[in-house]
């Protein structure tokens, strides 16, 4: 229910974003249209009503260029009311003026045009006909104050000189040419005023300001959208390095974490090997002592040897045998004592696994017989720490032990298979009741009565079995039980 | 400084250059696969009513642009007006006699509606059903419309430019490109003032007039009235452009006058009250003679 709330609000603000995005990135675009294309306007009016005092002013003696003007501007307004958005109203506006100059334009050329023609050809009738008759002289005087201020107190001072002229041919021909100008002149004057008056260039001006100002708002607009983004990335960044930074922690107290339990582990597994000897100790105090007996035997003899005058060199032979015995007999209690050093190596099983077999004998009560069956090639070798073999091989055979009570044979057998090697220990007791035996691994399940172990045996031989990646199968009917351990022979091993 | 001396040259360029006529551009407008539709189009007399008449029966490309018949003959009955050359059609400002038509092609347009009774939807069936039409407009247009063929037929027209006329090579500059009459007319032309209203890059095409300022036109044509219905309108028309001039006989807009001597007096006496003398008429049509360009792309003389 949550989380379907939360991907709707997620979705809603994707969709939010977008459209906002989108809708930014349309008027932005239109609007710089719509800059472009009133500026283009303003630009083409002035070339227009440039292109129009020069024509008035006979510089300019065509009218592509005034043609072409209006109609760039007829473009210009195509191009506005396409972007106009809100502004459609004002760009109608200019429409209507520049339809406005566009008709008067027409007046105004063809106006122009003859008022062009017939100005250029009374002068040139003023040349040839001047010498001919005086009143042409003074018609062109008048008409020349009427081209400066054509007003009809001039146009009345010229039309009295129209009526001095003689009649006929070029004469007829001036007067016409004349009357043509007084009649069109102020209308093209008026034309003129209309088209130059016409506020095309100053509404557009205005245009652009209430467009620059709407471009202001939606600048400040998109600027704040721009720093939402921006906060928005900001808050989802620190997110992150937060995030990363309770990761980092995390794992860093993991690692701690498991640093101490491999610890604890491997002093769990050196405490059950001290508890596993205290509990060898009377046999190994047991061989000892049978040493030291003997060496005392021998020590007799040899000062008897010596008092008879005889050479104690045998006496002296057997002490060193035994005593090179009882030292190695230490040496085997403090190689089993050393702690692990945690580390592989490959070795041969069987000179690891009779070492542990002699090393727990003597502990072994009176009538146990231990057999040791190797059935391994001595060339094969297995990758394992051989410490910890040595601590399931004693584990194992203390356990069978207790089992048998004080008289029955145990089993340690090695056998290779295609997967590894089997170290099988068996024994002829009473075995396990079958409802004990699915806890059997559990630390403090033992069977034995309070006092006589740790009850850890078990669980440890199956902890040291699964970081060898091996396996543990039992088999229990009352007068024979076997433990199955299957090493692979494993090129490394995880820990 | 650079900039300063290019408006140097601009400024004393125009000054230099106030010449009433501007020479045609230069561009030869290529054949694209636009014009080369318009083109098979301008020629197919499936586009009128009756399926006999195509563009070409009153523009014909092998005499100037227009017909040689004063008004052309339609199954309607003869049309009101002289056929106006197609050539360089692109480069006046409006069309048509009274001026009221602003782009070429609404002159299309107007010129399958009404000259030639189109039917849109049987014209645009035919089209379809032809493979070669049908793949050409698919390709260019997305598909056979109306407007895609005013398109096609406009991109041609484009291409329908008469640069390189001796008088525009005079204008650039090669004063031996008109004879000493040529040039001779073309001062008269200039100081009788025929140059007020025949000016700019089409000699014409880009004002109205009234059609007899100083005497009265032989014809009730109302001129431009009849689109504006304003009094000032009547008897105004568009002043004609007089590139090709020499080739598009008849003259005026019934085409009541058969030749350029009679046309240009007549336009004298009535739009500037002279009366011409007759080396006066010959100088002023030898010039005339020089505003014939040439139409190159297809290699035959307008």
């Amino acid at each position: 229910m949550k989380s379907l709330l939360l991907g709707i609000l997620l979705a809603l603000c994707l969709a939010g974003l977008t459209a906002l995005y989108r809708y930014a990135d349309l008027e932005a675009a239109d609007a710089a249209r719509f800059a472009a294309a009133l500026t283009a306007l303003r630009l083409h009016d002035a070339e227009f009503n440039r292109d129009l005092l020069r024509l008035r002013h006979g510089d300019l003696p065509h009218y592509d260029t005034v043609n072409a003007a209006i109609r760039a501007i007829g473009t210009d307004l195509t191009a506005l009311s396409a972007a106009a958005g809100e502004l459609a109203p004002e760009v109608a506006a200019l429409g209507l003026l520049a339809q406005h100059k566009r008709e008067r334009l027409e007046a105004f050329k063809s106006d122009h045009a003859l008022v062009r023609n017939s100005l250029a050809y009374t002068i040139h009738l003023q040349e040839t006909l001047a010498r001919r008759h005086p009143a042409v002289t003074a018609l062109g005087a008048s008409l020349l104050r009427f081209l400066r201020h054509p007003d009809e107190r001039r146009r009345k001072a010229v039309t009295r000189q129209l009526s001095r002229l003689p009649p006929g041919g070029e004469f007829d021909s001036l007067n016409a040419h004349v009357q043509l100008i007084l009649e069109r002149l102020p209308r093209l004057e008026t034309t003129l005023g209309e088209l130059l008056n016409t506020p095309l260039g100053t509404v557009a001006r205005r245009l652009a300001q209430v467009h620059l100002a709407a471009q202001t708002r939606l600048q400040r607009r998109a600027d704040g959208f721009r720093l939402g983004l921006y906060l928005a990335a900001l808050a989802f960044l620190s997110y992150l390095l937060l995030a990363l930074a309770r990761l980092h922690q995390a794992h860093r107290n993991l690692q701690a974490e498991m640093h101490r339990r491999l610890e604890a582990e491997r002093q769990l597994l050196q405490a059950q090997k001290m508890e596993a000897l205290g509990t060898l100790a009377s046999g190994i105090a047991h061989d000892f002592n049978n040493l030291l007996t003997s060496i005392q035997g021998y020590a007799v003899l040899g000062r008897e040897q010596l008092k008879a005058g005889q050479s104690p060199a045998n006496a002296i032979g057997r002490i060193e045998t035994i005593v090179a015995r009882g030292r190695e007999l230490v040496s085997r209690l403090l190689q089993f004592a050393r702690p692990g050093s945690g580390r592989s190596e490959r070795f041969a099983p069987g000179p690891v696994v009779s070492e542990a077999l002699d090393f727990v004998r003597p502990a072994l009560p009176g009538r146990v017989r231990l057999r040791f069956d190797n059935r391994l090639p001595p060339e094969r070798k297995v990758t394992g720490r051989p410490g910890e073999w040595q601590q399931v091989v004693v584990n194992l055979v203390r356990n069978a032990a207790d089992a048998v009570g004080g008289d029955g044979e145990i089993t340690v057998s090695l056998t290779a298979t295609a997967a590894g090697v089997i170290l099988a220990v068996s024994d002829d007791g009473e075995g396990i009741p079958p409802e004990r035996l699915s806890t059997i691994f559990e630390p403090f399940a033992s069977g034995k009565p309070t006092g006589s172990g740790s009850g850890l045996g078990l669980a440890i031989v199956e902890r040291i079995v699964h970081a060898h990646g091996g396996r543990i199968e039992v088999e229990s009917r009352p007068g024979r039980t076997v433990f199955r351990i299957h090493f692979p022979w494993g090129e490394s091993l995880q820990r | 400084m650079r900039l300063f001396t290019l408006l140097l040259f601009l400024t004393l360029g125009s000054a230099g250059a106030a010449e009433p006529i501007l020479p045609l551009p230069e561009i030869r407008p290529a054949a694209t696969p636009a014009s080369r539709l318009g083109r098979r189009l301008f020629h197919d007399p499936r586009l009128s009513g009756s399926g006999r008449l195509s563009c070409t029966h009153c523009h014909r490309l092998d005499r100037g642009g227009d017909d040689d018949r004063p008004r052309p003959p339609l199954p309607t009955g003869p049309h009101p007006h002289n056929t106006p050359t197609v050539f360089n059609a692109r480069y006046n400002h409006y069309l048509h006699w009274y001026g009221d038509l602003d782009t070429l092609e609404e002159q299309a347009r107007v010129a399958l509606q009404r000259d030639m009774q189109v039917d849109w939807p049987a014209v645009l069936a035919r089209l379809s059903a032809d493979p070669d039409y049908a793949a050409s407009f698919r390709r260019l247009y997305g598909g056979v419309s109306e407007t895609a063929v005013i398109a096609a037929l406009v991109a041609f027209e484009r291409t329908l430019v008469t640069p390189d006329a001796p008088f525009d090579r005079f204008l650039r500059g090669d004063t031996e490109a008109l004879t000493p009459r040529q040039r001779r007319g073309y001062v008269l032309f200039k100081r009788l003032g025929c140059s007020a209203c025949h000016q700019g890059v089409n000699v014409g095409g880009n004002l109205r007039q009234k059609l007899g300022v100083f005497g009265r036109y032989p014809s009730d044509d109302p001129g431009r009235f009849a689109v504006t219905g304003r009094p000032q309108d009547l008897g105004v028309f568009r002043v004609p452009s007089l590139r090709n001039v020499a080739l598009t006989a008849p003259y005026f807009h019934d085409g009541r006058v058969k030749t350029l001597e009679k046309a240009v007096s007549l336009m004298a006496e009535l739009q500037l009250g002279i009366r011409l003398t007759e080396a006066e008429i010959q100088d002023l049509v030898a010039f005339l003679h020089s505003l014939t360009g040439r139409w190159k792309p297809e290699g035959i003389r307008p």
